[in-house]
């Protein structure tokens, strides 16, 4: 295979690997994987640069590989630490639940919209007498494995 | 004689800023205190300029001669120096100066910023991000040049994290954090095909070389696809266009002090790197360049206005009005693209630090008020807590009015001879036509700029009648220290005193932009053979 031909192949996989972090980081909710995108786009620059290198006959490029994947590990190390912090604070590792500071007259971004209970229909529980075991339906007791 | 001695005395100031920080976060892990660090800090900020000042710098043109500048320290007048990868020609050392001073305003504003067992966190990273810039603004490779931006990004990532313990706080460091690397992985990714095309990672080749393509693959196609991602990621650091979306809510989650340090740092490095990748070396005029950052221009200066003009938060307000201010500067970086290798090119490209230097003064100064005026519990956010300043404390209120009618452009003050100076280029521009290009569009872009001038004059001026004309209704307690106060109005001093007296910095800016305009072959080392193994190099040029 000529130079350039593997070159072409090299170039290919690298701006697939871009494109996929790219297409991961804006579709993905989840901020472990969000970050864990942008690190799959770095991967694609990474060998883009390393083939551009072995193409030119240059160190140039692996030198910057090699920066580059220290840097992505400060940023890790760096980005774990936030990724902790926000599940501790907000219980789930959703992004979407960060939407605090917005535009003042911006409605909030609500993705499942909870369907509005009928309030016709009054359904009020009804409390058995003190003291008198409820009936319990059958089925119950036949499914229920253990408790 | 080239020893690796005389680079590491080159790189003296950053060493010291770097070794310094460590110190100060490492140490206040032991020691929590205040005041001792916080000494500490100005002294490591004061040995960088002492070593800084040991290699010359024409810091203070001579009032006698008029153009001619007087230089501190021994070195020759118009020696370039090239140690490793880095270059220090007038504009690294007039960047590297700059950056000096905004490290000092910047130490002596957080002075009462963050809890005490942070602080050294905080001012160590505030250490870091001033030396990333000096980095940044002297690297004459892309390796170098990424490692700068990054060594400004990444303690501003911790800086955001030590702001206020709330949710806000945190969400906004998490916008600016996944956002910021995404825009880095964006210019890594450029980086690689303007590499590709070029076959150098120099950045003198990288422009020399365009013209001889050194891959099969269409060259000048890779060329401009690079330059328009690296672009893209820069413009998330300058906070213009394309990448603009972030800066409200970040400024408005985080302190006074970290948002004063947002509005500046990443602005001044995004603006070096532009100047560095785009202007410096090039060699013939890239008509698809200056049209796109023209365009860029005229969008960044209209969105940021035009939503500021609604904002009732003064942050969001202020953000938006940094974004404007970016597409200001693009506008002289759009004239000197497109008028390159004349002396109206020359005049954008000072004309936009300028612009930079005046605009970062102010806007260090406004947050520096705001971070004097908040209570220890909670930032001021809505312009109306402004109210009745002016009558309650008249000095810092008095210093945040003259700094707005600065950022407004009003005559006596600074921010108007950076406007005059960015569309009078552009006025120029519009009426030569330089290497045969005509370009009317540099006076659509001078009517946008003018137009957004005067949008941008309602919103700085109802904050000025907030806080002079308006009773207050509330009662606030500043709690923010005399350091923040004493930089606003140290910066409003300033402000004024550029404005009555603009000749120096005039004159600071063209000269350090005139090594730009140099002729300069493709340096030194990159056609070494590899096996020579390490090789420093300091080459002077006359």
């Amino acid at each position: 295979m000529s130079d350039t031909a593997i070159l072409q192949n090299h170039l290919f996989v690298g701006a697939v690997l871009f494109a996929l972090g790219l297409i991961g980081f804006l579709v993905r909710r989840n901020v472990i994987v969000m970050f864990l995108c942008v690190e799959l786009m770095l991967q694609g620059v990474a060998l883009s640069l390393v083939s551009w290198s072995r193409y030119h006959g240059d160190w140039g490029g692996q030198m910057l590989v090699i920066f580059i994947i220290t840097v992505a590990a400060c940023e890790a190390a760096l980005g774990l630490a936030l990724v902790w912090i926000m599940a501790q604070r907000g219980g789930s590792l959703d992004i979407a639940i960060w939407q605090t500071l917005r535009e003042r007259d911006q409605a909030p971004y609500t993705d499942r919209e909870v369907p509005e209970e009928d309030r016709s229909v009054e359904d009020w529980p009804q409390l058995t007498p003190a003291g008198v075991e409820p009936v319990h339906p059958r089925e119950e007791d036949m499914y229920r494995s253990h408790v | 004689m080239p020893t690796s001695l005389d680079m590491l005395f080159r790189m003296t100031p950053e060493i010291l800023l770097i070794v310094g920080a460590v110190w100060i976060i490492v140490g206040n892990a032991f020691a929590p205190q205040r005041a001792g660090w916080w000494v500490m800090a100005l002294a490591t900020v004061a040995m960088a300029g002492w070593a800084l000042a040991q290699q010359g710098m024409p810091v203070v043109p001579a009032p006698s001669t008029g153009g001619e500048s007087v230089h501190v320290g021994s070195a020759d007048a118009d020696s370039v120096v090239v140690a490793g990868l880095a270059i220090h020609d007038e504009l690294a050392q007039a960047i590297r100066w700059f950056a000096i001073v905004l490290a000092f305003l910047l130490v002596v504003m957080a002075s009462r910023a963050g809890a005490e067992s942070l602080f050294g966190e905080q001012l160590g990273s505030i250490l870091l991000i001033l030396a990333g810039i000096m980095i940044a603004a002297s690297a004459t490779n892309l390796v170098l040049l990424f490692l700068g931006l990054e060594l400004v990004s990444i303690p501003t990532y911790i800086l955001l994290f030590l702001g206020r313990a709330n949710r806000q706080s945190l969400e906004a460091t998490a916008k600016y954090f996944l956002l910021s690397i995404l825009a880095s992985a964006v210019m890594l990714y450029g980086f690689s095909f303007l590499y590709g095309s070029t076959g150098s990672m120099d950045l003198s080749r990288i422009s020399a070389n365009v013209r001889e393509p050194a891959s099969p693959l269409g060259a000048g196609g890779i060329w401009t696809m690079g330059m328009v991602l690296v672009l893209l990621g820069l413009s998330f650091k300058l906070g213009s266009f394309p990448a603009h979306f972030y800066a409200p809510d970040v400024y408005e989650g985080t302190t006074s002090v970290n948002a004063a340090l947002l509005a500046v740092a990443p602005k001044v490095a995004g603006i070096v790197a532009l100047v560095r990748l785009f202007l410096m070396n090039s060699m013939e005029v890239h008509p698809f360049l200056w049209h796109m950052f023209l365009l860029l221009a005229l969008a960044t200066m209209t969105i940021g206005n035009v939503c500021a003009l609604w904002q009732n938060n003064i942050r969001r307000l202020l953000a938006y009005s940094s974004i404007a201010h970016a597409g200001y500067m693009l506008i002289g970086l759009a004239v000197a693209l497109a008028m390159w290798k004349t002396s109206t090119g020359l005049q954008g490209a000072s004309a936009t630090l300028f612009y930079l230097v005046v605009y970062a003064i102010a806007v260090l100064g406004t947050f520096a008020g705001l971070a004097y005026l908040a209570s220890a519990r909670d930032e001021i956010q809505d312009v109306e807590q402004l109210a009745g300043m002016g009558r309650s404390y008249p000095v810092v209120a008095g210093a945040l009015g003259l700094l707005m009618f600065s950022l407004s452009g009003i005559p006596p003050l600074a921010g108007f001879w950076g406007k005059l100076g960015l569309f009078a280029s552009a006025v120029e521009a519009a009426g030569v036509s330089a290497a045969g290009v005509r370009s009317p569009w540099f006076l659509v872009l001078v009517v946008g700029g003018a137009l957004n001038a005067a949008i941008a004059a309602a919103y700085y001026l109802r904050i000025v009648r907030t806080l002079f004309f308006r009773s207050g209704t509330q009662q606030l307690a500043p709690e923010g220290g005399s350091g923040a106060r004493n930089v606003a109005v140290f910066a409003a001093l300033l402000t004024l005193a550029v404005g009555i007296l603009p000749g120096p910095l005039l004159v600071a800016t063209r000269n350090a932009t005139c090594g730009l305009n140099r002729d300069r072959a493709p340096l030194m080392v990159t056609a070494a053979p590899v096996s020579s193994g390490h090789q420093d190099s300091i080459v002077t040029r006359p």
